[in-house]
């Protein structure tokens, strides 16, 4: 496992410090425009961006021809690429959280820290947790096809629901009578079940593939 | 002990090696309980399969040329030469019994014969 | 004694093309060849050995284990190399060896490793896009002989490299099986390096196993003549292997045992063997 995330550290050493540039680029531009508050939306991109450095990497070598024979199990090189996101999804919530206790920016919501540790778990995870299985599945060219017909299906979603206003107010009342450490757990919740179900489908996908 | 492998020689490569190890322990170039070099050795100086050396072996250890040590390796027998040379003649005498009587046969004279003998000598001579 | 390879029954569809059902048994501490053209199940057969793919039918035992069953730390002892390396271009070697080194840990040999670097005169902060095919085969070679692994696969790996490293390749096997347990199974359809070597020869044509002899047994069987139409016509149709005709006569490869003792036949090569089997399949 730590050998598989230090191959694909080494790939991809160009393209993270890149990376890195970029991100301290934009991290400081967002604080010089005084909009700290959209520093942890960063997070939820970089997942995604690794997911789709690391699959280009691993499907421009056939690495998994190679790494498939070795010492392990086909289980443990799926698990390398959701550790990747989770890592990045932790710093995320530790990084928004830190911002929120310590940086005393009024442009930040009023949020108690716990949600926005879950919030971003949440978003950091979602997208990346939906792609990797039909990655697995269809290929990444194929994914992205579905992807974007996915987020149409979603889009049309709300914007149907964004039509029946009440229904919406309803909701948000709703949420806002609920206490906050529930929502919290919820979301923590609804997060631990997209990873641990979309884990599974990754496992058992992969599982059966042939190269 | 130089081995010589000939791809153009019709005999089997097994073969090559075996006359060639026999040869060299009878002319005391190997000389008694000397180690042989092992199967995979010999198979990977002369480039050729494990298989040949191991049936070149086999074949020396059943004709009483060496003999194999489980885990030791194999070793120059004990030859005895008396026996040998006795084994020798015995074949020369019914080889020469034979070639009489084809000659009888032939209607050649002795001389003719011991004329042939030194022909094919010195023709074999060339060829070594 | 526990075999190297057993296969029994084995079975494979791919679309149209269908592998086996291949028996086969490596005894151990030998070098097989596994040949046969392209296309003919050679790469397949490998696949199905690493569990790359998996088998519609039959069983496959390494080294005396069912595949299936194979831990992270039984796959220490397989080693194999393929005709690229499948490795990320912008490692380099050093990053290539801390790969490695955290892969097998307690089994990885740096000593080994750092030997066969040298012997290859492989640079060490290059990434390996700027290696050569060449290059990247004896990368490939020195990673697998540095895990103590005890079954060393080659698919197609020296195919399109040049006479000197191939012959650098040969001596790399040799020293291999110097040790009795290491066993050495070779895909290729160049023959001229093989036949060297090889122990056995296993022959693969359409996805069926053609046989698999002692390469000495195999060459000893056959023998090739070239003959005129009346002196082919006088033969045993059981003896003739394949032909190949001219404008002047014909060539024939002949079981020895069918034909006279007194016929005068050429040594075969493996791949007189090869090509000859075929063409006389085509007929």
């Amino acid at each position: 496992m730590i050998a598989l995330m230090y191959k694909d550290l080494v790939a991809l050493k160009k393209a993270l410090f890149l990376l890195v540039i970029v991100l301290f680029l934009v991290g400081f531009y967002t604080v010089q425009q005084g909009k700290v508050m959209a520093l942890p939306l960063m997070f939820i991109l970089v997942p995604l961006i690794l997911i789709g450095m690391l699959w280009g990497s691993d499907a421009k070598s056939n690495v998994d021809q190679y790494i498939i024979p070795g010492p392990n199990k086909r289980r443990t090189i799926v698990l390398s690429r959701y550790a990747f996101v989770w890592i990045v999804a932790v710093i995320g919530a530790v990084f928004a959280v830190s911002l929120k206790l310590f940086a005393k920016d009024s442009a930040l919501p009023e949020l108690p820290w716990y949600l926005i540790a879950a919030a971003m778990l949440f978003l950091a995870t979602v997208i990346s947790v939906i792609q990797l299985p039909l990655m697995y599945k269809f290929g990444a060219e194929k994914a992205r096809l579905i992807f974007v017909a996915l987020y149409f299906i979603v889009f049309a979603f709300f914007s149907y629901i964004g039509g029946n206003k009440e229904l919406i107010a309803s909701i948000i009342d709703k949420l806002i009578s609920l206490d906050s450490k529930i929502i919290g757990l919820a979301i923590v919740g609804v997060t631990l079940l997209l990873n641990g179900v979309s884990y599974i489908l990754s496992v058992a996908i992969y599982a059966k593939k042939e190269f | 002990m130089n081995i010589k492998i000939k791809n153009s020689s019709n005999d089997p490569i097994y073969l090559q090696i075996k006359n060639q190890i026999r040869d060299a322990i009878l002319n005391g170039e190997l000389e008694t309980d000397e180690l042989l070099p092992s199967i995979r050795f010999l198979a990977k100086e002369l480039r050729v399969s494990v298989i040949t050396t191991k049936r070149a072996y086999d074949e020396l250890e059943k004709d009483g040329f060496i003999h194999s040590v489980q885990g030791k390796g194999s070793f120059v027998a004990p030859q005895n030469i008396e026996l040998m040379k006795e084994r020798f003649l015995k074949k020369i005498e019914t080889n020469i019994t034979e070639i009489l009587r084809y000659a009888k046969l032939a209607g050649m004279s002795h001389d003719e014969l011991i004329e042939m003998i030194k022909t094919l000598e010195s023709e074999h001579a060339e060829c070594d | 004694m526990q075999n190297a390879i057993e296969l029994r029954g084995l079975k494979k569809r791919l679309g149209n093309f269908v592998l086996g059902p291949i028996d086969l048994t490596v005894p151990r501490g030998c070098i097989v060849g596994y040949i046969g053209e392209n296309g003919a199940g050679k790469s397949t057969t490998i696949k199905l050995l690493l569990h790359l793919m998996f088998p519609d039918e039959g069983e496959i035992r390494l080294l005396g284990k069912d595949v299936q069953e194979f831990t992270p730390q039984m796959k220490k002892d397989i080693a194999y190399v393929f005709d690229d390396l499948y490795l990320p271009e912008d490692m380099t070697l050093n990053n290539v060896q801390n790969f490695h080194r955290k892969l097998y840990g307690q089994a990885w040999q740096d000593k080994t490793f750092a030997d066969l670097v040298a012997r290859f005169n492989l640079p060490d902060s290059k990434s390996i896009k700027h290696f050569s095919r060449g290059m990247k085969m004896q990368l490939g070679l020195a990673l697998a002989l540095s895990h103590g692994a005890r079954l060393l696969l080659l698919d197609e790996a020296t195919s399109g490299l040049d006479p000197v490293i191939r012959d650098d390749v040969l001596d790399i096997l040799l020293d291999y099986i110097q040790n009795e347990n290491h066993t050495v199974f070779v895909s290729s359809h160049i023959l001229s390096d093989l036949e060297k070597v090889a122990d056995y020869i296993a022959f693969i044509h359409k996805g069926q196993l053609l046989f698999m002899e002692t390469k000495d047994d195999l060459m000893n069987q056959y023998g090739i003549a070239s003959l005129s139409e009346e002196q082919l016509e006088e033969l045993d149709d059981m003896a003739i292997v394949g032909k190949r005709p001219h404008q002047f006569g014909v060539e024939v490869m002949l079981k020895r045992e069918l034909v006279p003792s007194d016929f005068e036949l050429e040594k075969v090569s493996i791949e007189d063997i090869m090509v000859y089997m075929i063409k006389g399949k085509r007929k």
